[in-house]
């Protein structure tokens, strides 16, 4: 009896242990699409978004309609796991995904150490001639590209504003640079550490970098000498001292979007309470108020364009979400008609639409279908042509050193100069 | 001999376990600290000491192993102190029922996850709407205080958050401890006339020896290794990374910058440092005797 139980028990482990195997993965959201046995199936990874997973299984249907021997099985994963799945399936070379939507900045990482396929050349050259030329930068490494790019990330050129109290207050919306500081100045009202409303909040980990750079890059500045920084140059003081003086002596808004532990970004604050005027960020959070929040654009908020500090409509962004081919892939050639049918650009504005994206490709970016479906984005789509690569770097090292060298100067009054020089040997000491 | 085989066989298990999970990783981390390392990369570079040579120019580790210690010196400190005063006052109490009930009291949130009881003491802290904030207000008249946002609010707030979320195991610790110890002990100090105070620190703490012991070595080991609550309270490091412990930077050097070596040459040193720490209260906590 007891032998028999025993055999029993030990079965059951087995099959449990079986049955583990070949599993899809747990908290991973799978497509319907391809699950029929066909000749060739490839698989997509993403991340689990409820307004990009739908238009990704568009897209997978219109491509399996179009090519019948080719299957397409979509995988998503919650964001915050992502990164590192991906990681670890390129690492195993077995595992993982034919294509990956991921985002431009890892592909960093990922290009030197030849975990992606190199982009056809014939293929990348169209790609290249319709683009902006932040929309690629991170893809490319010694000569060749590791990814296609589907959006132009644009974290500057316009404002969120918080209509009702512009209508409370009486006032029209800013159409210049002074103007807009000086709204901020007159409206803003704290008590202590407290603040009622903030005139205009661009401490943000996204926000503040790109502000800064953009009032440097728009002076006629530059902060990149070669492959090496050089914030300490005299637009780069000054433009920062400007901000700096914003905080500490104007006091149109405080540090919280830096240091306080709310997880509460500045533009979802502005969704949600009434302690924000104006939050500059990217065109993505218009969705998320409408979407998540149940805001009515044009009468709970307003996106419109937000001036430039100096002469030139100049800004940096860097390279965001796209497209990448597994080296590993037994699929090369299908994973690549894949991907090369999705950025069609007559097909990919229809994805970037459904996505809230503002599109990498020119093409689209001028289709009269982009404003008609998302008119808020008129005045990005004027200034795309100023957009300027950040740069071939780590850019969650340049905003962490960023905020420390901002948070730095606020609390401690530490001369400018003597931060950015500070910063400079950070940055460059890699 | 017969037997010491016996007891090999039965043991092999259990250290076949231990090294390939416990040891190997350590090992495997160690080796790692050596090399300019990603694990995507089909060659990484061997840079000897070139990593542990970073850290003592690199301002954020020297400020985060600052942190570090005195957040587990002031908590641990703390941590033992409260929970011994109350794991006495606990086992005063005439009722058993009132004993178990004030337990399970100071139990409850170390049952929740620190994670999601960080999160909530984030709203407690806020400055807006923050209860703790309109405590003072409403009391004592005190102007609203940014807790999690002033560098130098951000580590006291964490350590009251962690001694309420930590102090629950080392009360049932302790209790199940000053139970364990014979009543002869204090009915014959009564005799002699010893009160309160003195039971507690003639009887009591000595004879508790050894479970201070392994508790301070417990919650040492624990604290140094805390993780959630700085990541959620102390945002991005906190001001002037004034919430910036170990833990944390090794998670953001590896996972946020990707320089999986230099993390590792940090977790080296955590290692060392828990190590030396622990070494150091076993020798000063031995216990001689015991009843």
């Amino acid at each position: 009896m007891k032998k028999f139980t025993s055999c029993v028990l030990a079965v059951a482990l087995a099959a449990s242990l079986l049955t583990g195997c070949g599993a899809p993965a747990a908290n991973s959201d799978s497509s319907a699409a391809g699950k029929s046995g066909a000749a060739t199936t490839i698989t997509l990874w993403s991340h689990i978004d409820e307004n990009w997973n739908p238009a990704q299984d568009k897209m997978i249907a219109d491509f399996e309609a179009a090519n019948p021997d080719i299957k397409v099985v979509r995988e998503s994963f919650p964001y915050d796991e992502f990164e590192s799945k991906t990681q670890t399936s390129l690492l195993s070379k077995e595992g993982g995904a034919d294509v990956y939507q991921l985002w431009g900045g890892w592909a960093i990482d990922y290009a030197k150490t030849g975990a992606f396929s190199p982009v056809p050349d014939t293929y990348m050259e169209k790609v290249k001639s319709d683009s902006y030329e932040p929309v690629i930068g991170s893809f490319g490494y010694k000569g060749k590209y590791y990814g296609v790019p589907l959006e132009f990330n644009i974290e500057y050129g316009g404002l969120l504003v918080n209509t009702p109290k512009f209508k409370e207050l009486g006032i029209q919306y800013p159409t210049t640079w002074d103007d807009m500081i000086n709204i901020a100045k007159k409206n803003s009202s704290s008590d202590g550490a407290v603040y009622h409303l903030r005139g205009l909040d661009f401490v943000g980990w996204d926000t503040l970098p790109y502000t800064w750079l953009s009032m440097i890059l728009s002076s006629g500045g530059k902060y990149m000498e070669g492959d090496k920084f050089n914030f300490n140059n005299p637009v780069g003081v000054e433009t920062m001292q400007k901000l700096v003086d914003y905080v500490a002596v104007d006091k149109i808004t405080n540090l919280d979007g830096l240091t306080n532990a709310s997880d509460t970004e500045p533009y979802q604050k502005l969704f949600t309470s009434d302690e924000e005027l104006m939050v500059p960020r990217g065109p993505w959070t218009v969705s998320e108020g409408i979407h998540v929040d149940g805001l009515e654009y044009g009468k709970d908020f307003e996106y419109v364009a937000m001036p430039f500090y100096g002469p030139q409509k100049l800004f940096a962004a860097e390279t965001g979400w796209g497209l990448a081919v597994n080296a590993s892939s037994k699929n090369q050639e299908a994973a690549w008609k894949f991907v090369e049918f999705w950025t069609d650009p007559d097909r990919v504005l229809d994805y970037n639409i459904a996505c809230g994206m503002v599109p990498a490709s020119k093409t689209a970016a001028h289709n009269p279908e982009l404003l008609k479906a998302m008119p808020y984005l008129e005045p990005l789509v004027n200034i795309l042509d100023g957009g300027k690569f950040i740069g071939y770097f780590n850019t969650d090292k340049l905003k962490e050193n960023v905020k420390n060298t901002f948070i730095d100067i606020v609390n401690n009054k530490t001369p400018v100069a003597e931060a950015l020089e500070k910063l400079d040997s950070t940055m460059n000491a890699e | 001999m017969k037997n010491n085989r016996f007891v090999y066989f039965v043991l092999l298990p259990i250290f076949l376990l231990l090294a390939v999970f416990f040891v190997l990783p350590i090992a495997g981390g160690l080796a790692i600290s050596f090399f300019d390392y990603n694990p995507l990369r089909a060659i990484n570079h061997f840079i000897g000491f070139e990593n542990f040579g970073k850290l003592m120019s690199d301002k954020i580790f020297l400020k985060s192993t600052t942190n570090t210690l005195v957040f587990v010196g002031i908590t641990v400190t703390l941590n033992i102190f409260i929970t011994l005063v109350l794991a006495q006052l606990i086992s005063m109490l005439p009722w058993p029922k009132f004993r178990s009930f004030f337990r399970v009291i100071f139990f409850m949130p170390c049952v929740a996850p620190l994670i999601a009881s960080s999160v909530v003491w984030g709203g407690l802290y806020a400055t807006k709407y923050g209860l703790i904030n309109n405590m003072l207000k409403t009391f004592f008249g005190i102007s609203p205080v940014n807790w999690l946002g002033t560098a130098s609010y951000v580590m006291p707030a964490i350590i009251i958050f962690t001694l309420w979320a930590d102090i629950g195991y080392n009360i049932i610790l302790f209790s199940a401890g000053m139970d364990g110890i014979p009543t002869d002990f204090y009915e014959a100090a009564e005799i002699d006339g010893a009160g309160m105070v003195k039971k507690f620190f003639y009887i009591t703490l000595p004879l508790l020896g050894r479970t201070v012991s392994f508790v301070v070595a417990m919650t040492i080991i624990s604290h140094f290794q805390m993780f959630a609550q700085f990541q959620v309270l102390a945002k991005l490091g906190g001001p002037e990374n004034s919430g910036n412990v170990l833990t944390y930077y090794i998670y953001k050097t590896a996972f946020q910058t990707k320089d999986m070596g230099y993390a590792s040459a940090i977790a080296v040193v955590l290692f060392v440092l828990i190590m030396i720490v622990t070494i150091i209260q076993q020798r000063l906590n031995r216990v001689e005797w015991g009843y």
